[in-house]
């Protein structure tokens, strides 16, 4: 089989075999790898070849009236959608619990901003409340590293349920440990 | 959540971790009583190595020009010459994708063929790859083949009167290709159904279906069970049959005028078994399907259940749809990101538009995810292109 090196290879960082990066001068920003969209189909024949699969979905996007071929690019999770994760909803004997710190641990792939919040329930009211922060993460030079952000919210009520939020296209999150403290209520249950 | 505290009071103080392993949506119980490391609802996060993170970004390749159709399926292949081909099928015809364009070009494609006949859209089509060659079918009375070097051609005649034959399911076992639930006839415009329908091809030699010029083609029609073919796996030796409300085995024979037998695993009017065509996907060993009851999965092992902790949201979503959906397992979404999770893309009705809501099954740890796409809908079975 003729084999054409796509593009793909240096588009994703890597090469076979592996070649140093240059170093970049005094002053002047590491080059990034080639963009994605360097991509092209170099097949002899008519198809993509080169050393790296992809997943190709056929989609219709009815607003723009438009027929796609589309993948998912594995080296961008910068979403192009909204995303949303709820945790578990705690419970402490049907007591009201108060929390007061969330320690956020997170993957750095880049700048992002989010939404933490809280969704607790008052007796009192018999309603739900929501509060959350909104944070930024990351640093605009991803260094992959584990970090750490506080996101100081109080809450007082029953049945919390934390959050986190993040409007499309706000940058890549990956988060590796949530860990929130609080007290719970006193006396006995009323 | 509640430690005696220093006075001796229920005052005390609590701290919660939320960590690895994630193990994904459980929407069957209450939110409090679900485990820790489940999650009542999310969306757009994946839970792929012990981290929560965003999906991948979804880009456009190439666009498919509109006046080509909608595309209903992709595939590609490497012909005799050792050239690969792209392609795309859709209700007018069969495209392949022109070599040595950047991405986002328009007119990527060229026309190879145009049908005579529009696929039924909710149906799946079905590809095969065999011999260098490739193989299509959409539940019509045809089955064409393209070598990748000229024309396609319609390669499905089964009598010498002649009727043809084209199939919703189109399989590969024992050196022969496949037809399941057969449409048959003399032209696309008067065919009939065969939803029992086995057809064989002679050992070999897909482009030989008709009994009387080759005794190595033939067909049977399952009668003694009472439901229809919706699903065709093929995870070794044997393949599976599937039926709405059963299981097959199908076991190939030495040879001869029948060269298979079946064994029902189940032959029961109820049971379990594959109730939507479109859910059927399979990956080597491990095939999955969706019964009236649940999700499973099927693989040496045997039958597991694995749709317990969100049936109930999914099947409503199922119940939903506001089209056809279409299901696949895939291994990888690129090299790099080897993810083998059984995706199933649901379009539903949005406010303004149509969008997609895909569930994906993760076989390594045992979660569900969905990641929603706004922007409009799936309309075929992703395919893996391995590029080389």
């Amino acid at each position: 089989m003729a084999v054409n090196q796509i593009s793909l290879r240096g588009e994703l960082g890597w090469d076979f075999p592996p070649r140093p990066r240059p170093k970049p001068k005094k002053g002047k920003k590491p080059s990034s790898p080639p963009q994605i969209s360097q991509l092209q189909a170099t097949a002899s024949g008519a198809g993509l070849s080169g050393t790296l699969p992809l997943i190709l979905v056929p989609f219709w996007n009815p607003t723009a009236g438009l027929f796609l071929i589309n993948y998912f690019d594995t080296t961008n999770f910068d979403c192009e959608e909204d995303a949303s994760y709820y945790f578990r909803m705690e419970e402490a004997q049907d007591k009201s619990v108060t929390i007061h710190k969330m320690i956020l641990t997170y993957n750095n792939l880049g700048q992002a901003s989010l939404t933490a919040g809280i969704t607790y329930y008052s007796r009192d009211t018999d309603q739900y409340y929501t509060a959350s922060k909104n944070i930024k993460i990351g640093t605009k030079i991803p260094d992959f590293k584990q970090h750490k952000t506080a996101i100081d919210l109080v809450v007082t009520g029953e049945s919390p349920q934390i959050f986190i939020t993040r409007k499309a296209n706000s940058g890549p999150v990956s988060i590796i440990r949530l860990t929130i403290a609080g007290h719970t209520g006193e006396g006995e249950l009323v | 959540m509640a430690d005696q505290g220093k006075n001796g009071k229920s005052d005390s103080y609590f701290e919660i971790v939320y960590e690895q392993p994630f193990n994904g949506l459980h929407t069957t119980l209450p939110a409090n009583a679900i485990e820790r490391n489940n999650s009542p609802t999310f969306s757009n996060f994946t839970l792929r190595n012990g981290e929560l993170r965003t999906r991948p970004r979804m880009l456009t390749l190439y666009p498919f020009p509109q006046a080509y159709g909608i595309p209903l399926g992709v595939a590609t292949f490497v012909d005799a010459q050792n050239n690969i081909h792209t392609v795309v099928v859709s209700q007018y015809g069969i495209y392949q994708l022109t070599s040595g364009l950047l991405r986002n070009t328009p007119n990527a494609w060229q026309r190879v063929y145009a049908f005579t006949e529009a696929p039924n859209i909710t149906a799946p089509i079905s590809f095969k790859v065999s011999l260098n060659k490739l193989y299509i079918t959409f539940a019509s009375n045809r089955l064409y083949q393209w070598d990748g070097l000229v024309t396609p051609t319609v390669v499905s005649q089964v009598d010498n009167t002649p009727t043809y034959a084209g199939s919703y399911f189109l399989g590969e076992l024992a050196f022969r290709l496949i037809m399941l639930n057969t449409v048959e006839g003399k032209t696309p415009q008067s065919i009939t159904s065969f939803p029992s329908r086995i057809r064989w091809s002679a050992s070999g030699n897909p482009t030989h279906w008709n009994p009387s010029s080759d005794i190595g083609a033939g067909f049977d029609d399952m009668i003694d069970v009472p439901d229809s073919i919706t699903g065709f796996a093929a995870p070794g030796q044997n393949g599976l049959v599937f039926r709405s409300n059963g299981i097959s085995e199908m076991i190939p024979l030495a040879g001869g005028t029948i060269p298979f037998e079946w064994n029902h695993m189940w032959a029961s009017e109820n049971g379990i078994g594959n109730v939507y065509p479109f859910s059927i996907a399979n990956y080597g060993p491990l095939s999955a399907f969706l019964s009236i009851d649940n999700a499973y999965s099927i693989s040496m092992g045997g039958l597991k259940d694995i749709g317990g902790k969100v049936i109930d949201t999914l099947y409503k979503d199922i119940e939903n749809a506001a089209g056809a959906p279409v299901a696949t397992i895939l291994s990888a979404f690129s090299q790099s990101y080897p993810y083998t999770c059984w995706f199933i893309s649901i379009p539903l009705q949005g406010q303004a538009v149509n969008y997609s809501k895909n569930w994906l099954y993760n076989f390594h740890n045992d979660s569900w995810e969905t990641w929603v796409e706004n922007s409009g809908i799936i309309t075929g079975k992703p395919a893996f292109v391995p590029t080389a």
